[in-house]
């Protein structure tokens, strides 16, 4: 390493003639100075096992997060429903299809004009069916009691054709 | 409780601290303060280093290289003139080299070489150490060593060494 040449030797020497300027420094008070910053305390240095409470808190926090985010999802999670068709395929494994979607196709199914009329239809059937029962049970037609409250026997079932001209003898009536 | 005693900083302040200001006048304009500093940072250290002139020259080097840095921030043009009008060497008559030549000489190398050539010749540090001051390799603090000699050399007329032998003739 240490190859200089003769030449890089002799201007070596030559410069380290010059003596460097004499130091300006305060001895006294650097050697004051450094007494006094040998009684303070040292530096902290950091030790071995420093790494071990930042890698528990960093743990604990990142389990902390991982807690939060499952119980998140487990909330949100959806209930299943099965459903199983008896009469039709007794073996078959039942189904499992979730509430949400049966809900979806529900409100999608409500949303059709067709089913629509035909809700009003049974409904205008039932309200007929209804009436006709009321009508059968009218006072008029009905044996008086024994105590003079309600009452009524055994009666023949109702057609729609009797129902009909009982209806019309009412219409007379009035 | 520092290693340091008074006798062995006293010890050390004479032996280094000329040499210590002339590597840290490369960069700052108070040399002698950041001399100081090393030393009080020294005694700081709860336990002896390795080697102690070594790990002085890195303090310097590293405060020096911060008091310019703020030196540049602050702009201070009167201090820059008067300190750069100073010369690095002290007078002596034995001397072939000039103290205001040989500054000005080294003024003009680059920072690289410079502290290098300082760092081995007037410091007296190995190669290695130097390597390791200047965060080089022991390799590459001698190839800079040798371009600061060559640069000197020619920046102040020094003459080859077989033509003094022939004018000495």
């Amino acid at each position: 390493m240490n190859n200089l040449s003769d030449e890089e030797r002799h201007i070596e020497r030559l410069l380290a003639e010059l003596a460097p300027r004499d130091s300006r420094m305060n001895r006294d008070r650097t050697m004051f100075l450094a007494g006094h910053a040998s009684g303070q305390s040292p530096p902290t240095v950091p030790r071995a096992n420093g790494w071990v409470w930042p890698a528990v808190t960093v743990c604990s926090t990142a389990a902390g997060l991982l807690a939060g985010v499952l119980i998140a999802n487990w909330s949100q999670r959806e209930a299943p429903v099965v459903q199983r068709d008896v009469d039709d395929a007794p073996n078959q494994q039942p189904v499992i299809t979730s509430v949400k979607s049966e809900t979806e196709a529900a409100i999608a199914a409500a949303d059709s004009p067709v089913l629509f009329e035909l809700r009003l239809a049974m409904a205008n059937r039932a309200a007929d069916e209804f009436a006709l029962a009321r009508s059968d049970w009218s006072p008029r037609d009905r044996p008086p009691a024994a105590n003079g409250g309600p009452a009524g026997g055994p009666r023949a079932p109702l057609t729609y054709g009797a129902a009909l001209g009982r209806l019309r003898e009412d219409e007379t009536h009035l | 409780m520092s290693f340091l005693t008074p006798e062995i900083l006293g010890q050390f302040i004479d032996a280094h601290a000329a040499a210590l200001e002339l590597f840290a006048a490369q960069w700052s304009r108070a040399p002698a303060d950041v001399v100081q500093e090393a030393f009080v940072e020294l005694a700081r250290q709860p336990r002896r280093p390795d080697n102690i002139a070594a790990w002085l020259y890195r303090v310097v080097r590293h405060r020096a290289y911060d008091e310019r840095r703020a030196e540049s921030r602050r702009r201070r043009r009167e201090s820059v003139a008067a300190a750069e009008s100073e010369p690095y060497f002290r007078r002596s008559g034995a001397g072939q080299i000039g103290t205001h030549d040989a500054t000005a000489a080294l003024r003009e190398l680059p920072d690289d070489l410079r502290e290098v050539v300082v760092a081995r010749i007037w410091c007296g540090l190995t190669f290695e150490q130097i390597g390791e001051i200047t965060e080089t390799s022991a390799a590459t603090a001698f190839r800079r060593h040798q371009e600061a000699l060559s640069l000197l050399r020619s920046r102040l007329g020094i003459a080859c060494l077989d033509q003094e032998k022939t004018s000495k003739a």
